[in-house]
């Protein structure tokens, strides 16, 4: 982790909540998992942490500038170096999978074509399965597009990315892999990676937990800590999520 | 039993001055759209960026090259059912230097961009509205802003670009082909001397004109265009909208083509 603050909340309140507590928060990298009960609330707080939906209350700093009074250019830089991927936002249905990693280092001239293409080549190869990357979306699998939706993302070098509920939906096998992805190709790319995902095995790899609850929100430096928690809205969450895993029980 | 009207003169005037009202602002609407689209093209990003510059040219192979087959053969039907008969009536009732001029005035520079231009609302308006209104529906635009694009300038201008280079050229092909094929139909019915009017037809254009019919398929292909997008782009969250959204796309583009068309005869005269 660097010593510069890559986000800072200072008294945030997402807006479409009811009655959510403030987060004082400081991020400065690693691997954060957003977790706790109710996915529109992760929604909601992804959502203004990744600064698309203005608070109700509270400031945002990203890469240590407020978000208040964003212009379209600033707003087009901004996006380039804090990423936001949802499977809800898909990738373009008429682009083959190759070209939609390219678009945004086009679109944005990073590099001269062949350059872009070698980049988006060099991300699709360590995506762990024989994909024809020339085919449109719709002839993929859920976790292919998945993986090319974070590849895209990945094509314009964010400082930050924010993913929304990445293992949401895929079986047991494609979860465990797209969870490898992000912890051994995705965390090194990026300095801070946000996820929101209610997954105990990921969490359990993050530098830090952050959960979101009805009565509160709250850093914790590990899943293990969260675990430890004796709190009664941690207690009901862990409850709820808890299945046979080895990760949910505490060490 | 017949229930009756209860629609007084002054609510009468009053729905017509509504409607009036609504498709005044929908032309001001469209124009802001388009506008603001061109800016956008004309401005930093411009022609040269490398994913606008390929979505330019998968709109203009779309609706220039896939459309030749379509145009060719619109082209010969005019040719053999209006160019030759009109050649065949003024050389009858009129001179030679009349049927120049209706071929030029009436063929190749009001027929040929009309009729290019219902192809081009047919294939390519109907294409384009369903294209980003299913993009739309499905968080595909979205996606993109969240990516740092600008919609007008990756989805908007490059199409508007594409849709008017491709109504020009489409257009320009399908006077060649509605005059030289009637002028030899003609000849095959009539007499090979009408043959002539092959070498004269090209000298008669006057240039003022020729500046009119460039500017009016330009224009045509940017109303075309422009319906198309702003109706795409305002397909909201339900799939019912996209062919209601679709629907109202080709039919304003043809409107609104005939009216522009109609505008510009009575200014250009």
């Amino acid at each position: 982790m660097s010593d510069e603050v890559l986000l800072r909340a200072e008294g945030l309140v997402p807006a479409g909540l009811d009655a959510p507590p403030a987060l004082d928060l400081v991020l400065s990298g690693g691997l954060v998992v957003l977790a706790g009960p109710g996915r529109e609330r992760l929604s909601a707080w992804l959502h203004t942490l990744a600064g698309l939906a203005p608070p109700a209350a509270g400031n945002l700093l990203l890469l240590g500038r407020p978000l208040s009074g964003t212009g379209a250019h600033r707003w087009q830089q901004l996006r380039r170096r804090v990423g936001y991927v949802s499977p809800a936002v898909p990738l373009l249905s008429i682009m083959s999978g190759l070209r939609n990693v390219m678009l945004p280092a086009q679109y944005h001239r990073l590099a001269p074509e062949r350059e872009v293409e070698r980049r988006a080549r060099t991300l699709l190869g360590e995506i762990a399965y024989d994909a024809d990357h020339d085919a449109l979306p719709a002839h993929m699998s859920e976790l292919q597009r998945r993986h090319l939706l974070i590849a895209r993302a990945l094509i314009l070098e964010p400082r930050v990315l924010l993913l929304e509920q990445p293992l949401d939906g895929l079986d047991l096998p494609a979860a465990e892999r797209l969870r490898e992805y992000l912890v051994d190709r995705v965390r090194p790319r990026v300095e801070l990676l946000l996820v929101a995902a209610n997954d105990a095995l990921l969490a359990h790899r993050a530098d830090a937990v952050l959960f979101v609850s009805r009565q509160s929100v709250r850093l914790f430096d590990s899943w293990a800590a969260l675990l430890a928690d004796q709190a009664a809205d941690v207690q009901r969450y862990l409850e709820m999520e808890r299945r046979p895993c080895a990760a949910l029980e505490p060490n | 039993m017949i229930a009756k009207s209860h629609l007084s003169p002054a609510a009468l005037a009053g729905l017509i001055g509504r409607r009036a009202l609504q498709s005044l602002l929908y032309v001001v609407d469209l124009t802001v759209f388009v506008l603001y689209a061109m800016r956008s093209w004309g401005g930093r990003r411009g022609l040269f960026n490398r994913a606008s510059y390929h979505a330019v040219i998968a709109q203009m192979i779309f609706t220039g090259i896939d459309a030749l087959l379509s145009v060719t053969l619109l082209g010969l039907a005019v040719g053999a059912g209006i160019t030759a008969q009109l050649i065949l009536l003024f050389q009858v009732v009129g001179s030679e230097a009349d049927v120049i001029n209706v071929l030029t005035k009436v063929v190749a520079l009001e027929l040929a961009p009309l009729l290019t231009a219902i192809i081009v609302i047919g294939r390519t308006g109907s294409a384009i509205a369903v294209d980003l209104g299913n993009m739309k529906l499905h968080r595909e635009v979205e996606g993109l802003t969240l990516l740092g694009i600008d919609v007008q300038d990756f989805f908007i201008s490059p199409r508007l670009v594409g849709v008017a280079l491709s109504q020009l050229i489409l257009a320009v092909y399908f006077a060649v082909i509605a005059v030289v094929s009637g002028v030899f139909f003609s000849a095959l019915l009539a007499s090979f001397g009408y043959l002539k009017y092959l070498l004269a037809i090209p000298l008669a254009f006057d240039p003022v004109a020729l500046v009119g019919f460039v500017v009016k398929n330009l224009m045509f292909g940017l109303l075309i265009g422009g319906s198309a997008c702003y109706h795409g782009l305002r397909v909201g969250i339900s799939p019912t909208e996209v062919p209601q959204e679709t629907q109202r796309a080709i039919v304003n583009s043809l409107v609104l083509i005939f009216l522009l068309d109609g505008l510009m005869a009575v200014t250009l005269l």
